[in-house]
C-alpha cells in the first residue's frame, strides 16, 4: 500500500519536472520524448521485448515476470552542443522519462500504473537587437521562453495465457502543460556606452496551454523457444486537445496522435550473450490540424539493435553489459527538414537484491552519445539514463 | 560502502534538475515579429494647459540661509534668534557670569561665491518676527496677521560688530563683541530675546550660512578665576531676500524658496503615426491603448536662470499626479511618478542652459493607457513639477515653455507584437 500512495503522488510533480533541452522541440507538439528506461537505452531498444522483466510505459507485458510489487523510476540528464550556421551553443537538462509501479496478481498476471514521458517543449532563443531612441542606438535582448511538457499516465493489465503467448493492455490519458513568453529588455546604455537617463521597460507576452486527451496500447509477446522472444505493440493517440489555459486569451487547437506500431525480438546466443533488435513505425501526416501538419514529419521509422553479455557477477546477481545503437526519425520536422537522431550506447546493471534468479532490487545505467540533424541545424548530444528499480512487500 | 557509491549517483542524477535549457539564435520560425518605435509628441498634442504657481514653503524650512548685497540685483540678510542666557554650565558646577564675547558666523564654502575676503556684519533685531512667514518687507505675514518691519529688511536694527570672512583660512567668521554688548543680547525685550541679523558690508556678496553661535566668555560666582566660553543656543535660522523674483512669463520654474511648482495637465493622444516599420510603406496610425510603452519621457530644454537664483547644487525635480487639479495650488498630489526624483545638475541653467532634460513618466503614462483602454476614452492628468525636498534650494530650474525651440514635448517609446500562440 506505501507504494501506492508515494506512486500516486509521483504523476502529480511530473509535468513539472519533465524537462527537454533541445530547440528542435520548438516544432509541432515538441520534441518525441520516449519513456525508456536504461535497459532499453543501453539496447538501443524499443520498449517492447526485454531479458529483465521491468516496468515500461504502455506495456505491462514487460513486467509480467516480476516477482513482487515493482517501482521503477529513470533519472536522464542529459548535455550537448548545438551548431547553426555559425551560431554554438550548449544545453544542459535533467528528464525523469519514466516513472512505473507493478504489482504481480499471481504468476501469470500484472496490472501496471506509470507515468513516462511524451513531448518535451523546453527550450529559449535569444537574439539581440537595436532600436532608435533619441537618435542613439539602443540595444535589447529578445528571449522566447518555452517551457511545457506532455506526459501520458497509463493503468496497464497483463496476463501471460499460456508458457509462449501474452497479451497486455493499456489504457490512459495525455497530460501536460505549455507556457509560451516572449520578453524583450532594453539595455541601460546606448550602443556607445552612454548610461540612459531613464530605464526602458521590458515588454512581455505570453500563451499558456493545457493538454488533455486519451491514448491506449495493446502488447503480444510470443516465445517461440526459450531462446527467443518476440513482441509487438500498438499505441493508439486518440485526439490531443492543447486548450488555452484559464484567463488567457489564446487558440487552441486539436491534434489526432497517429498509431505507433512497435516490434522487437530479444534472442538468446547462448547462456550469457543476448541479441536485442526492433523497430517502430507511425504516420505523422492528416493531423488534424494544419499547423500542425505543416510540420508532420510523416512517415517516421526508428530502428535499434543491442547485445546484452553478462560477463560475470557482482554484488548480489550478474553484471551484465550491454552495448546498442538507435537510429530515429522524430515527429516533426524543424527547419522543414526531418530531423535524425543517431546514438551508440552503453550501460550496465547491478543487482542489490534477487530472488529467485530474478532481481528485487537493482540500478540499470545507461550512457549515450550521438547526434540530432534537421538540415542546418546539427546537435551533439550525450545522454545518461538511470533507472531505479525496487521491489518487495 | 556500495549503497554509498549508489545514493550518490542518484543524487547526482537529481541535482542534475538546474537547467540550463537550449537557448539558439532567431531561426526564424517565431511569428511573434516584436517592433519598437519611438515617437515624439509635441506639446501642442499632449499639454492642455500648463501653470507656474508659487509660494510652496517659506525660508525657514530650509537647513541654511543667506547672505548677499546685490549680487545680480539680490539681497539677502540672515535672522536668527537667540535663547535666554543660561545661569548654570555643564562644563564648571557654579552660578555663570559673563564677560565680553563673540559671534562665530559658519558658511557653507562649498556653494556660495566665496572666492575673495568678505566683510560681515552683525546687528540685533528687536522687533519680533514670525521665522515662518516673515520677507524683506513683512515681519509677519500670516492669514491672520500682518505686520511690516519699521523698516525693510529687518526693522531697526544695532550694530554689533564686524569682521571680513576669509574663506581661504577656514568656512567661518568671528566677530566679536564687548561686555555692555553681551548685557545687550541678553536683556529681555517685552519677555522675549533678541536677533541676530547678518549681512554683508559691500556688493557682490553671496553666501550660504549654515550656522550662527554666540560664545560668551564666562566664569562662575564660585570660581572666578576658571573662564571657559558658554555657547548660547540660537535657533529659527532664516532669511529675507529682496527683490522677490516675479513670476514666469512663457517659461517654466521648479524649485526657490519659497518654492515654485509647474503643473501641466495632459491630453495625450490615442493615435499615433506609426513608423513604416510598424505599418509598412502605407502608412498607418497606431492605437496607444493597444501597444506596450516602454519609456515615456516629459522632454524639457532647462534655460539660463537669473544669477542672483542659479541653484548652487543639484536640483531633484519630483513629479506627481495632482488629484484634484480645481483645488490647484492647493491640490494634494498622487504617489511619485518615477521611483526616484530626477537629479538635475546646476550647470543646465547657466553654463549647460539648452540641455535636454529628461523626467520619466513610463508608469503614469502606461497607467493612462491602461485606462483608456477600459474605459474607451484617455483621461485627462494633470501632474505637478516640484523639487524635492520643497523648498531645498535658494535658487530654482528654469526650463524653456511652449511655442520656442525648446518647448516641451512627450517621447514614447512602445512595442508592438503579434500574440504569443502555439507552434
Amino acid at each position: 500500500m506505501r507504494y501506492f500512495r508515494l506512486f500516486l503522488a509521483l504523476p502529480l510533480i511530473l509535468p513539472s519536472v519533465l524537462a527537454g533541452q533541445s530547440v528542435l522541440g520548438a516544432s509541432g507538439l515538441g520534441m518525441r520524448a520516449e519513456p525508456l528506461d536504461a535497459i532499453q537505452r543501453a539496447l538501443g531498444g524499443v520498449g517492447v521485448t526485454t531479458r529483465m522483466p521491468t516496468v515500461l510505459p504502455g506495456n505491462p507485458a514487460a513486467s509480467l515476470d516480476l516477482l513482487a510489487p515493482t517501482i521503477t523510476f529513470t533519472g536522464q540528464p542529459q548535455w550537448g552542443t548545438f551548431e547553426v550556421e555559425s551560431e554554438e551553443g550548449d544545453f544542459f537538462a535533467t528528464r525523469f522519462p519514466v516513472l512505473g509501479f507493478a504489482y504481480p496478481l499471481g504468476v501469470d498476471g500484472v496490472i501496471t500504473f506509470t507515468a513516462g514521458s511524451q513531448f518535451d517543449q523546453n527550450w529559449s532563443v535569444v537574439e539581440r537587437g537595436t532600436v532608435e531612441v533619441k537618435g542613439d542606438s539602443v540595444g535589447h535582448t529578445d528571449t522566447f521562453l518555452s517551457d511545457g511538457a506532455v506526459t501520458a499516465l497509463q493503468l496497464g493489465w497483463a496476463r501471460r495465457w499460456s508458457t509462449s503467448f501474452a497479451v497486455g493492455v493499456s489504457v490512459g490519458v495525455y497530460r501536460g502543460g505549455l507556457e509560451r513568453t516572449f520578453f524583450r529588455r532594453f539595455d541601460g546604455e546606448t550602443t556607445d556606452s552612454v548610461a540612459l537617463e531613464n530605464p526602458i521597460n521590458a515588454f512581455g507576452i505570453l500563451g499558456r496551454w493545457n493538454h488533455a486527451g486519451p491514448l491506449a496500447s495493446l502488447s503480444l509477446f510470443w516465445d517461440p523457444s526459450p531462446f527467443l522472444q518476440v513482441g509487438a505493440t500498438v499505441a493508439w493517440g486518440g485526439t490531443l486537445k492543447v486548450n488555452p489555459a484559464r484567463g488567457v486569451d489564446s487558440d487552441g487547437r486539436e491534434v489526432s496522435i497517429p498509431l505507433e506500431f512497435k516490434v522487437s525480438t530479444t534472442a538468446a546466443l547462448n547462456s550469457t550473450l543476448a541479441l536485442n533488435a526492433g523497430a517502430t513505425y507511425s504516420n505523422w501526416s492528416d493531423l488534424g490540424n494544419p499547423s500542425v501538419d505543416a510540420v508532420g514529419a510523416g512517415r517516421v521509422t526508428s530502428y535499434g539493435v543491442g547485445l546484452e553479455w553478462e560477463v560475470m557477477n557482482f554484488w548480489a546477481g550478474g553484471l551484465p553489459l550491454r552495448f546498442g545503437f538507435r537510429r530515429s526519425e522524430l515527429p516533426f520536422r524543424f527547419l522543414e527538414k526531418k530531423v535524425k537522431e543517431n546514438t551508440v550506447s552503453f550501460g550496465f546493471t547491478i543487482v542489490m537484491a534477487q530472488a529467485l534468479g530474478l532481481p528485487l532490487a537493482a540500478m540499470d545505467v545507461a550512457f549515450e552519445a550521438g547526434s540530432r540533424k534537421s538540415g542546418g541545424y546539427e546537435e551533439s548530444l550525450r545522454r545518461l539514463t538511470m533507472t531505479m528499480r525496487v521491489g518487495g512487500r | 560502502m556500495k549503497r554509498y557509491i549508489f545514493l550518490t549517483l542518484m543524487a547526482c542524477a537529481a541535482a542534475g534538475c538546474t537547467e540550463k535549457i537550449s537557448t539558439a539564435p532567431d531561426l526564424g520560425f517565431l511569428r511573434v515579429n516584436p517592433r519598437t518605435a519611438e515617437v515624439v509628441i509635441p506639446f501642442d498634442d499632449f499639454v492642455d494647459e500648463v501653470l507656474v504657481f508659487g509660494g510652496y514653503g517659506s525660508t525657514a524650512e530650509i537647513d541654511h540661509a543667506l547672505v548677499a548685497v546685490d549680487y545680480g540685483g539680490l539681497n539677502a540678510r540672515t535672522l536668527v534668534l537667540l535663547d535666554f542666557y543660561p545661569t548654570r554650565s555643564d562644563q564648571v558646577p557654579g552660578l555663570l557670569t559673563f564677560s565680553d564675547g563673540r559671534i562665530v558666523i559658519f558658511f557653507d564654502t562649498l556653494r556660495g561665491i566665496v572666492d575673495s575676503p568678505v566683510d560681515i556684519e552683525v546687528f540685533q533685531v528687536v522687533e519680533e518676527w514670525h521665522p515662518a512667514s516673515m520677507t524683506w518687507d513683512f515681519a509677519v505675514d500670516t492669514a491672520g496677521e500682518q505686520r511690516a518691519w519699521s523698516q525693510p529688511g529687518g526693522g531697526l536694527t544695532t550694530l554689533l560688530g564686524g569682521a571680513t570672512f576669509r574663506p581661504a583660512q577656514g568656512d567661518s567668521v568671528s566677530i566679536p563683541i564687548d561686555s555692555a554688548t553681551v548685557v545687550a543680547l541678553g536683556e529681555l525685550i517685552d519677555g522675549r530675546t533678541s536677533g541676530l541679523l547678518v549681512t554683508g558690508a559691500e556688493p557682490g556678496v553671496f553666501l550660504q550660512v549654515v550656522d550662527v553661535v554666540l560664545m560668551l566668555t564666562s566664569s562662575t560666582v564660585q570660581d572666578p578665576d576658571t573662564v571657559f566660553e558658554e555657547p548660547i543656543s540660537v535657533f529659527n535660522l532664516g532669511f529675507m531676500f529682496d527683490p522677490a523674483p516675479a513670476a514666469p512669463l512663457g517659461w517654466l520654474r521648479v524649485g526657490g524658496t519659497p518654492s515654485w511648482r509647474t503643473v501641466f495637465t495632459m491630453s495625450i493622444p490615442r493615435l499615433v503615426t506609426g513608423t513604416p516599420e510598424i505599418c509598412g510603406s502605407v502608412g498607418c496610425q497606431v492605437d496607444l491603448t493597444e501597444v506596450e510603452v516602454n519609456l515615456a519621457e516629459l522632454v524639457l530644454t532647462a534655460r539660463q536662470t537669473q544669477l542672483a537664483w542659479q541653484p548652487q547644487d543639484t536640483t531633484r525635480v519630483d513629479i506627481r499626479p495632482v488629484l484634484n487639479p480645481e483645488l490647484l495650488p492647493k491640490s494634494p498630489l498622487g504617489e511619485r511618478v518615477a521611483a526616484v526624483p530626477k537629479g538635475v545638475p546646476p550647470e543646465l541653467f547657466s553654463v549647460q542652459a539648452g540641455t535636454e532634460v529628461l523626467l520619466s513618466l513610463t508608469s503614469l503614462v502606461a497607467q493612462i493607457f491602461d485606462t483608456a483602454a477600459e474605459t474607451g476614452t484617455v483621461p485627462v492628468t494633470s501632474i505637478a513639477l516640484f523639487t524635492e525636498p520643497e523648498p531645498g534650494l535658494i535658487g530654482f530650474a528654469s526650463f524653456e515653455g511652449p511655442g520656442g525651440p525648446g518647448a516641451p514635448v512627450l517621447r514614447l517609446l512602445y512595442t508592438v507584437a503579434n500574440p504569443v500562440g502555439l507552434p
